[in-house]
Order: structure tokens, then sequence, then C-alpha cells
């Protein structure tokens, strides 16, 4: 199937000077961020916010944290 | 100061720990939100084989500047910044060829060494970002995913009008489909969880595909007039998902 298709395989590692990008796309509401995070928590409920996800992986998409 | 400390997996706590100290080439920066990853769920179960322990976890991280030297970004005391996680070395052939996110000595924030989820926190000065003023606090970690989904569709070139499968409709995923869109390409989102789904195709994502329920080779041919997808990004990490990226 490679050859077949001449298909081309790109790994993709975290990233690289894409953070102007990102926050031009959030701040010009090309992106909605906020359709991913499912609940805002404080920062002394992040250990169990880590364990809610760990069981329950399907009831969220991210979970942030406020100071 | 507070710290969300993961002593080793499964035990996970908050631990008052020292406030850190500021080296000239680093700011210190008050942490204002912060976002939990995948990756940190995985260090807390123990799964991800980088991550070494007891370990503060958090790289996705925002804050306000309190302390900062030179540096090449203008970036000044008082500003909203984004910390980029990915710090290294400057100095092997990767970083020479400006791909430091595969630095030889890669060290990630709440991986490799210690991250952001604290009160206090230094980062070298270069490896930030102002951020705009009209992002909330509690959306701006979410661009550190988001550099995540936009690195993978550089990687593969999206170009408008094509087809772009996604396998996973987590953050990752539903944030590779919204920068697809951004692009205007058309993601086709694939994931086992129907809830997932479902959300997605509320945000936009017109064409969702669920493989336990569909043959999604055969949607996929359909959805492209027989075309099938020009990228596929894999972002879920099942085996039989990888397989199907090639047919």
């Amino acid at each position: 199937m490679l050859t077949k298709k001449e298909i081309d395989f790109k790994g993709s590692r975290n990233s690289a000077n894409e953070f102007e990008e990102a926050l031009t796309l959030m701040s010009e509401g090309i992106v909605d961020v906020k359709s991913v995070i499912s609940k805002v928590v404080k920062l002394d409920q992040v250990p169990e916010a880590v364990k809610e996800l760990s069981e329950h992986p399907e009831r969220y998409l991210k979970i942030n944290a406020i100071l | 100061m507070k710290s969300v400390y993961l002593e080793k997996p499964n035990v996970i706590r908050i631990e008052e720990i020292k406030e850190p100290i500021r080296k000239e080439s680093e700011a210190l920066i008050k942490i204002k939100s912060v976002g939990i990853c995948g990756s940190d769920v995985g260090a807390y179960r123990g799964s991800n084989p980088l991550v070494s322990y007891p370990r503060i976890i958090g790289h996705e991280l925002a804050g306000e500047v309190l302390e900062i030297g030179e540096n090449k970004r203008g970036i000044k005391v008082g500003d909203k910044v984004i910390i980029d996680p990915y710090t290294y070395c400057g100095r092997c052939y990767p970083c020479s060829i400006g791909k430091t996110n595969c630095c030889e000595d890669l060290k990630v924030l709440g991986v490799h060494i210690d991250g952001g989820m604290v009160e206090m926190f230094t980062h070298p000065s270069d490896m930030l970002y102002k951020v705009p003023d009209n992002i909330p606090w509690e959306q701006i970690p979410a661009a550190e995913p988001l550099t995540i989904a936009l690195h993978a569709i550089h990687r593969t070139n999206v170009k408008a009008g094509e087809h772009v499968v996604i396998n996973g409709a987590g953050a990752i995923g539903v944030l590779s489909a919204l920068s697809v869109i951004a692009y205007d390409a058309i993601p086709i989102l694939v994931d086992i969880v129907d809830e997932r789904l479902q959300f997605a195709k509320g945000l936009g994502v017109k064409y969702i595909i669920n493989p336990n329920n569909e043959d999604s080779i055969k949607v996929i041919k359909k959805i492209t007039n027989g075309r099938m997808a020009e990228v596929v990004i894999e972002a879920s990490g099942a085996n039989s998902a990888i397989r199907n990226t090639i047919d």
C-alpha cells in the first residue's frame, strides 16, 4: 500500500514555532478553544480532577484550572 | 507555595514547596491558569515511560510576568504570557535546523523536569509568548494543545479543499478538526465514543464516523467521491486506527 499510493508518513512531535499562530487564531475567534474546555477548577482541585480524568476519560475533553 | 505533586504513579496531591529564584536569563511568572493534558493523566497512571518521579506536573501554563531581564521578545513586567514548555539544548543537529521540538536532549515541563502547576514559576525569558488581552485566563493554556494540532496540519501541509481524516476525538483531535476548518479544508473525525463524535458535530465538524458501527473505509470513500482523504492525522494512539491510516 505504501508504494501503491506513494504514501508519505510524517511524524509530528510536540510543536515548534506555533504559539504565535495559535494565539492569533484564538484571539480572532477563528478557533474557539472554549468548546474543548469541559470544566474549570481551582488549583487545589487539580489532583481530584486528574483522578477523575483517569477514571472517566469519556466525560471530558479538557479540564483547566485558574489560580 | 502550592504545587501539584505526583509522588509516584497513582499518588497525587497538593504539596508545599519553596518558591523558585529567578536566574538572569529567566522570568519569574505568577501562574494564573493551567490546563490538564492527557499526558498529565498518563503520568498519573504511570503509563508514560518518559516521566520520572517524583514530578510536579503541568506544561499548559499561563501567567503574569513579575520579574524579567532583557529578552529578545520584548516581554515586560506585567505582561500576560503563555509558556513554551519544550526546553531544548540549542546545540544538537535537530536544534541547529530549527527543529527544537526534536532536540536530542529535549526536556518537557512536567515530563522530564518539573512542570508549572505551581503558584510561582521561573522559565527562560525567550520561551514566553505575549498573549492578546482579549483571551480570558482560563482559555489561554489551550493555546498549547492548539500548537500541537497546528504542527500536525503544517507537517502534513493541509490545503484548502482537502479532506483530512482525524483518528481520535479527544482534545487534540477536536482542536485538529477546528484547525482544519480554519484552513478551509474538510475534517472527517473518527472515534469509537459516540458522545465525543456528537459533541464535535455540534462544533461544526460535518463528518463523523464511529468504526464500531460502520465501515469507516466505505464511508470515507463515499464522502470523498472515491478519492479517499489526502491527509490522515492519527490522534488516538489505537493500533487499529494506525493501521487504517494507510487504507
